[in-house]
């Protein structure tokens, strides 16, 4: 950056090179060749500087970078091949035109061969072919960059993951823009931009500087949809009053994304190293580099929004099967609840009469011991076959639940008590792991002690069937505005196929006689009717866990 | 202390037999009869000491026998069979009065026996 241009300004540049922002650097020992260029050139717009000798040129080409350099082959101290060989080691993207008088198209063709683009032959006596060469050179090196552009765009959209994207396009705009700090704001809904990924700020005080540097610019280029370039110190300007850390900030460069008229975020690259302010050519590639940023932000934001669709979807249809599943096991109840009370109802009638006539007839006094025998077998049938329907009509016409406010522990102590004596001296250790208290649900305590007597009752069998040291432990706990109470067995478990109809009403594993296989669904039935769930994990030979979830009542 | 009344209504045969044969006592005087219209006509013709009745009738519901009895005759008992496991709440709902005994079918012959003791002596 020249010194006498420290005031800072801001433009709107339009994307279309211009020749004054084309550096070239003549090269000669004869002061009326570089006149003669340097106003030649000049008259074309070009930034035209000059250097006496080689070494002044290879001094030149380090500070400041210059598209192309012509310089003559015949010089004192250090030859033109020589400071072609020289500039190329410094900055191999510098295109070099060899200069050479006649009957030196040897050391022309050495030059061609050691990276230089053209050669002209002294004098000049057709100045319009020379500046037809150098636009020529010009387009070249255009092309290189579009090269490059090109490149960082395939690799802009090698992911379509905005974590994954973000980052790799920082990277790539650092590298192409030739910028030690790159920082990229996103759009958010509710209006602001934010920086979504950023590289280079050397501190937290930096950041900050940058952010509030961001954010004032940023602001104003996503209002208007246009690319502000700013040259020449950014702390002079009176727009950052007060904003520290700005200092060696050389250049800036704020380029809007845009995507169908939508501005999605700005992209904002910092030069503090690199002497060079940005330059319209500098715009050109931003243009294209923004635009391709634009669409893989675009189709990366797309992308989120579908997966975070697809994840919701996948959760609104697994809660859907979980209650048509649920649906399902109510309607079967339903259906089977009133095939068993129909049957029942018809049942009880011819029922009334064996069991009331038998029991007239063991009153008789005539009976021989075999017949009073054979009537005690009649009369005792008859009395199971009654609890059988007794239980389907319970099963069918369940009742509807006397709910009030009660406190589960009392509950499952008082269930406990009931079959304490049987586990005991059966050997069955029980395990209570709960607290005293325990919150409050809304519910029938005689209806909930049947279900937890069941499932009591359950794991006991389960036990028997296995082993002698029996174990069940109870577990209960609140989980958000549930309670839990858990019965874990160390028995049987249940056969993986057999998990889906335990608690269908009359399945049952234990042998006849030994249940009627209402108890399960009979459970499931009153929990439902409490407005809880109640799951099952098992694992054959291992044991099985009953859970009921039953929401806190909240007084 | 005469004979006591018991007005039994009831459709099913094997429950009128059986309870026939339960009541079968010549301190009772039984009357059975198999349907609302029958026992309302019955009604008419004077007050049972104890009325016993099934719910579900052939022509209606058993209640309406039990709360025009109760009207009329605030001395008889009333004792219900009902195939029902749950009657409670059927009960609060539909009765008049409040009903000294409620029977659930199958049921045990020492329960109809004493529940009929205990009504027809409670009603002294």
């Amino acid at each position: 950056m020249n010194d006498q241009d420290t005031k800072t300004t801001i433009e709107k540049l339009d994307s279309k090179r211009d020749n004054s922002s084309v550096k070239i650097l003549v090269v000669d020992d004869e002061p009326g060749i570089r006149d003669l260029l340097s106003y030649e050139l000049g008259s074309q717009g070009y930034q035209v500087s000059t250097a006496e000798n080689g070494e002044v040129a290879v001094g030149m080409v380090k500070k400041e970078s210059f598209q192309l350099i012509i310089s003559d082959i015949k010089m004192p101290k250090m030859d033109g091949l020589e400071t072609l060989e020289a500039v190329k080691r410094v900055n191999p993207n510098i295109e070099v035109i060899m200069a050479t008088g006649y009957g030196s198209i040897e050391t022309a063709v050495e030059a061609m061969k050691l990276g230089a683009y053209d050669f002209i032959q002294k004098p000049f006596n057709n100045m319009d072919e020379i500046f037809a060469l150098i636009e020529k050179v010009l387009e070249k090196t255009d092309l290189k960059a579009l090269v490059a552009i090109h490149e960082a765009s395939k690799a802009i959209f090698k992911s379509i993951k905005l974590d994954v994207l973000l980052p790799t396009i920082i990277k790539i705009s650092q590298r192409v823009l030739k910028s030690d700090e790159v920082s990229l704001m996103l759009l958010e809904p509710n209006g602001e931009l934010t920086v979504a990924a950023s590289l280079g700020q050397v501190n937290e005080k930096h950041k900050q500087a940058r952010l509030l540097l961001g954010e004032r610019i940023a602001g104003k280029v996503a209002l208007e949809k246009e690319p502000i370039i700013i040259t020449g110190s950014v702390e002079e300007d009176p727009r950052f009053k007060g904003v520290d850390g700005l200092r060696e900030i050389r250049s800036s460069i704020v380029y809007p994304l845009i995507m169908d008229d939508e501005v999605l975020g700005i992209l904002n690259a910092n030069r503090i190293t690199n002497d060079e302010p940005f330059s319209s050519n500098d715009l050109q590639s931003m243009t294209i580099i923004c635009s391709q940023i634009a669409q893989a932000v675009f189709n990366a934001k797309l992308y989120q929004e579908v997966e975070e669709k697809v994840q919701q979807l996948r959760e609104a249809y697994q809660q859907l099967e979980e209650t048509q599943n649920q649906l399902l096991q109510t309607e079967k109840l339903a259906a089977i609840g009133q095939l068993a009370a129909g049957v029942a109802h018809e049942l009880n009638n011819p029922l009334t009469g064996i069991l009331g006539f038998a029991q007239l007839l063991i009153q008789e006094e005539g009976l021989t011991p075999q017949q009073r025998e054979d009537m005690e077998s009649i009369y005792k049938q008859s009395q199971r076959c009654r609890q059988i329907i007794q239980n389907l009509l319970q099963f069918s016409h369940r009742k509807e639940p006397k709910k009030e406010t009660a406190y589960l522990t009392p509950i499952l102590e008082s269930t406990l008590q009931l079959v304490q004596y049987d586990f005991t001296t059966s050997g069955i250790e029980i395990d209570k792991r709960y607290p005293e208290k325990l919150p409050c649900i809304y519910g029938d305590p005689n209806q909930l002690q049947q279900v937890f007597l069941n499932l009591l009752t359950n794991g006991r069998q389960a036990v028997d069937n296995k082993k002698k040291n029996g174990r069940i432990v109870i577990k209960a706990s609140q989980e958000n505005k549930k309670v839990m109470v858990s019965f874990h067995d160390n028995g049987i478990g249940i056969e993986p196929e057999n998990m889906g109809k335990i608690f269908d009403p009359f399945f049952t594993t234990k042998p006849v006689g030994k249940g009627t296989g209402l108890g399960l669904s009979i459970s499931y039935g009153i929990v439902q009717q409490h407005s809880g769930t109640i799951h099952v994990k098992s694992e054959k030979g291992k044991g099985s866990t009953f859970t009921v979830e039953l929401p806190v009542h909240e007084e | 202390m005469g004979q006591k009344k018991i007005l039994l209504v009831e459709d099913e045969a094997i429950i009128q037999t059986l309870c026939k044969r339960i009541i079968q006592c010549p301190r009772y005087q039984l009357k059975v009869v198999s349907t609302v219209k029958e026992a309302l006509e019955a009604l008419r013709g004077g007050a049972p000491d104890l009325l016993i009745t099934d719910l579900k009738l052939p022509d209606g519901n058993g209640t309406k026998v039990v709360n025009e009895a109760m009207a009329q005759f605030s001395q008889c008992a009333v004792i219900v069979i009902t195939g029902s496991p749950t009657p409670e709440k059927y009960f609060e709902d539909n009765f008049d009065q409040p009903i000294s005994t409620v029977i659930s079918k199958p049921f045990e012959i020492e329960i109809l026996m004493s529940a009929i003791d205990q009504a027809l002596q409670e009603k002294q």
